[in-house]
């Protein structure tokens, strides 16, 4: 066994024990659970909503459903520690993919550390209990699988002895399992809609492979055909690329994750860093440096500009191009400054089992004693509730706290939740938009769709005005607002 | 320095084409009104402007600029204004396409294509701001540090006129304090010698009318960007500039993986801009023209296969570059000085009767192209008909927009809010987002401030709100509202 497994594996759990700490509290997570109970209890797929009372009715589809049927299965199987458990697993999984992606162009672990650290920080963006975590584990294992096939030519790179073993059945062995991908592709198109990142990862590696001549680029391009149509094998069909590619050109600026990245923030930092790192090492060595030390020198770009571009357009993006940098920087960085490289040694499988073994139960441990019981609701109206279900009517509501309305305010429907550009786009955003700023035209809003009642955050314009205008304040809070039209 | 013809050609094409362009910036009137003050012998140091933040003090840290501008108006009234810009917009490509033609000799379609990105990316800035200036000095600076010793040295002056200019001086500090670094640790027997001219650096960005308090709008700016303002947001891949950066960042990020190997003093230029260019939409342009250069060194000659090998031979400069080897011409002197490079190197016209011609015919040029221009200001984004029910004194909220032209068109009305931003800051900002937004506790702000009047653009939440709280419309038309209480 490599050493550089065992040091991916405690990346990993190191991960894994970050993300088993959060409580539950993403907004969307709540209308996703009950979307995948739904599923469960109806034998069927939500293709219609019942939720809001602005779509009711509507045929829609965002593309998760065995996501969301994931997510409920843990829930029903151990409650919200359930749900911690599932996000430390898939966090664990995409820190040990990032680490094993890193590690084997970097063995030495002081300069893999770097970048392999950096990138699980940025990631903590997509922690939320989604299904997008399963974008966050699966994307890294894409990764993992093409960047071994590619990579394998001892004539083209030889980074070090340990991973690129000359033996024609590993040079096999690395290529053959390429044919996992459409698999992995087909169920990803099933649990998230971003799987369409995992095939334009495919694409520009077998386009890569094409470029460079590699001996087995037809069975890359194979691969491609075959991904594209596993792709297809979900219930929207082809119309989950369709869709997947409308939210590319929509670039929805109105979800704080969905706007331009700001290298300023945390992560945003981050990312600034391992990109500028990337640029000034290819810079110091050049094309040739880059074949000599890494291989494939037309596939860095490929991957690393376009993940680099969507993640400074849409900042969700931000962690799976730092995946895609992460590598690059361990390797050149030091590479630029003349370091020596080393070789991975190899540690006997015995040690490499105990250290597993290890690491398993100290998680097991954190989980039984640390793993939060309960979400963490502090961000929405929970004293708001009982008042509210005295309440009638048509109810306006803020966007964040639909999903969390739709499980603990059911008798209550909602103006708009996180199903954004699936269902309320454009007319009912818009609405929601121009009623809580007071745009021209507001009152008209509150008109068409009756509103009768209003659960807003207090330093909303609407909410002044409205209790200027004599609606009754129900309940209130210092970060919510529960008015009644009089 | 020398400038070759072609680049003056180029220049003076893009300084006739500005010249469509109206005059309309908002800060433009308010720099105007700052340095025809400065001109008269009284330079501003509180505000005269306002009546919110009246007395307070503000930064001079553009009082060149200012001055500069309301010259070019006390001159030539706007038509003056469109002169400065159409010189500076031409100075400032020809400086960026002269830069590339250096940098890759003899491979004009390459230097030009290699220019077009900091062409099209500072195109958003070609304004009438001191930030064009500003914009001119930096393509110089890169120029200079291309450079050998003696263009090292000449950092140093154009710092101190920078800093004059505009708060971006720093990063023009921070250019030369990294060149001086990469130079150091390349010669590192004669690394003491780089310690006095970045010390001299450092002292010209102190040697302005604000002293040590100059830093204050360069850290402001670039530490804590207020992102509420347009300029100062991430780029945005939802706007052209955004998709043009994004793009340039793109080439970037190629060029490095797929280009020779650069030099450190490449990097030391590239880089450091890189990551503020990253940080505000505003600092996009600085990365493109950084870039311009290195685009051109490394980019492939695309006629290179019909080119002849004898032609290639005869090209001291680009068998190298072509292998992909490194290539360090800058070493101590400069490829003008060297005798060796001068006349096979850069273009037959960059030298004698050739090059004067041309500066003749692009100054004759943007001369015709001033004079033919529509020299006004365009004045159909601001209320200019809602001036006369603006009531003198103190007392009147505007849009944070139009502060700057109520400056120049309404002097009898000083202004809530304008462009200069920091005056502003952090009080009057947050009352004038309560009043516009109509936040929860707009009326309370407004009797605490003692608004009497309101002038703002219909669409604006305040414009919907205060005529149903009782405020009368004075006046009213799809560009701007009047309210009175």
């Amino acid at each position: 066994m490599r050493a550089t497994t065992i040091t991916a594996l405690f990346f990993a759990a190191l991960a894994a024990a970050l993300a088993m700490l959060q409580a539950p509290s993403d907004s969307d997570l709540f209308w996703h659970l009950s979307t995948g109970e739904w599923t469960l209890d109806h034998g069927q797929v939500l293709d219609r909503d019942f939720w809001s009372f602005t779509r009711d009715g509507t045929q829609y589809s965002v593309g998760s459903w065995l996501g969301d049927v994931v997510l409920a299965l843990a829930y029903r199987a151990a409650g919200w520690v359930g749900i911690d458990l599932l996000r430390a697993l898939l966090v664990g999984t995409a820190a040990f993919f990032i680490a094993r992606i890193t590690l084997r162009v970097q063995p030495h672990v002081g300069w893999a550390a770097i970048p392999i650290l950096g990138t699980i920080l940025v990631s903590r963006m997509v922690w939320g209990d989604r299904p997008q975590l399963f974008t966050l584990a699966l994307f890294p294992v894409v990764l993992d699988i093409l960047l071994a096939a590619r990579l394998r030519d001892p004539r083209q790179a030889r980074p070090h002895g340990s991973w690129l073993s000359s033996s024609v059945g590993r040079l096999t062995s690395s290529v053959g399992r390429l044919w996992v991908l459409p698999i992995v592709i087909g169920v990803w198109a099933n649990l998230h809609n971003a799987f369409v990142i995992g095939l334009i990862a495919v694409a520009i590696v077998a386009f890569d492979a094409f470029l460079e001549r590699d001996v087995a680029w037809r069975r890359f391009a194979l691969i491609t055909l075959l991904c594209v149509v596993a792709s297809q094998l979900n219930p929207a069909g082809g119309g989950a690329i369709k869709r997947a590619a409308a939210y590319g050109a929509l670039l929805p600026g109105w979800i704080v994750e969905d706007r331009p990245l700001d290298v300023l923030s945390g992560a945003g930092f981050v990312f600034a860093l391992l990109l500028i790192a990337a640029v000034a090492a290819a810079m110091l060595r050049g094309r040739e440096g880059i074949a000599a030390r890494l291989g494939a020198p037309l596939l860095w770009p490929g991957l690393i500009a376009p993940f680099a571009i969507a993640a400074l357009a849409i900042q969700r993006e931000t962690p799976y191009a730092c995946m895609t940098i992460a590598p690059f920087v361990a390797a050149m960085v030091p590479d630029a400054l003349g370091r020596p490289r080393i070789v991975a040694p190899d540690v006997s499988r015995v040690a490499g089992v105990a250290a597993a073994t290890i690491v398993a139960a100290l998680l097991v441990i954190e989980a039984v004693s640390a793993a939060p019981r309960e979400p963490d609701l502090s961000a929405y109206p929970v004293a708001a509730l009982p008042a509210l279900r005295q309440a009638s009517g048509n109810m306006l509501n803020e966007y964040d706290w639909g999903g969390y309305l739709i499980r603990y305010a059911p008798e209550h429907r909602t103006f708009i939740d996180g199903r954004g550009e699936a269902l309320f786009l454009p007319e009912v955003l818009d609405d929601f938009q121009r009623v809580v700023a007071l745009a021209p035209g507001y009152r008209d809003v509150l008109r068409r769709w009756n509103i009768t009642v209003a659960l807003l955050r207090p330093e909303r314009p609407l909410a002044g005005a409205l209790r200027e205008d004599g609606w009754r304040v129900i309940a209130s809070d210092t970060r919510w607002v529960l008015l009644s039209r009089p | 320095m020398r400038v070759s013809a072609f680049a003056i050609a180029l220049g003076a094409v893009f300084g006739v084409l500005v010249t469509l362009q109206p005059i309309s910036d908002s800060d433009l009137f308010w720099h105007l009104e700052t340095g025809r003050r400065t001109l008269a012998g009284d330079l501003p140091r509180t505000d005269l402007f306002s009546w919110t933040a009246s007395g307070t003090p503000v930064f001079t840290d553009q009082w060149l600029g200012d001055l500069a501008l309301a010259a070019a108006k006390a001159i030539g009234d706007w038509r003056g204004v469109l002169a400065l810009r159409a010189t500076l917009v031409a100075a400032l490509v020809a400086i960026v396409v002269d830069t590339a033609l250096r940098s890759r000799p003899g491979r004009p379609i390459v230097a030009v294509v290699a220019a077009l990105p900091a062409i099209a990316l500072s195109r958003f800035a070609w304004t009438d701001r001191p930030e064009l200036l500003a914009l001119v000095c930096f393509a110089l600076l890169v120029r200079l540090l291309r450079g050998g010793d003696r263009e090292l040295i000449l950092t140093i002056p154009l710092l101190f006129v920078w800093a004059q200019l505009h708060g971006s001086y720093a990063l023009g500090l921070g250019l030369i304090l990294a060149s001086c670094a990469a130079r150091a640790i390349a010669e590192p027997r004669e690394r003491w010698r780089f310690v006095p001219i970045a010390s001299f650096a450092v002292l010209m960005t102190l040697l302005t009318p604000s002293g040590l308090a100059a830093w204050t709008s360069s850290g402001g700016h670039f530490l804590a960007p207020p992102r509420y303002i347009a300029e100062e947001g991430v780029p945005d891949a939802r706007t052209l500039p955004g998709v043009l950066f994004l793009m340039t960042l793109a080439l970037v990020i190629a060029t490095s993986m797929l280009g020779r190997r650069a030099t450190l003093r490449e990097a030391a230029i590239l880089i450091p801009v890189a990551f503020v260019a990253l940080s505000a939409a505003r600092h996009t342009p600085y990365l493109a023209i950084a870039a311009t250069s290195y685009f051109a060194t490394s980019w492939p000659d695309p006629l290179a296969k019909w080119r002849s090998a004898s032609g290639e031979l005869a090209r001291p400069t680009e068998g190298p570059r072509a292998a992909g080897v490194p290539v360090a011409p800058e070493r101590r002197g400069s490829p003008r000085t060297d005798k060796r490079l001068r006349g096979s190197t850069l273009p037959r016209s960059s030298s004698g009767f050739g090059r004067s011609g041309v500066l003749v015919a692009a100054a004759l040029s943007l001369a015709i192209a001033v004079g033919l221009a529509d020299a006004r200001v365009d004045e159909r984004g601001y209320p200019t008909a809602a001036l006369v029910a603006l009531p003198a004194g103190a007392g009147t909220f505007n849009q944070y927009d139009w502060g700057g032209y109520l400056i120049e068109y309404a002097p009898r009305t000083p202004v809530f809010i304008d462009g200069r931003l920091f005056p502003f800051v952090p009080d009057v900002l947050e009352d004038y987002r309560i009043i516009v937004s109509a936040r929860p506790g707009w009326e309370d702000v407004i009797d605490r401030r003692g608004v009497r009047t309101i002038l703002v653009r219909p669409t604006d939440p305040i414009a919907v709100r205060a005529p149903e709280r009782g405020w009368h419309v004075a006046y009213q038309d799809p560009i701007a509202v009047v309210l009175v209480k």
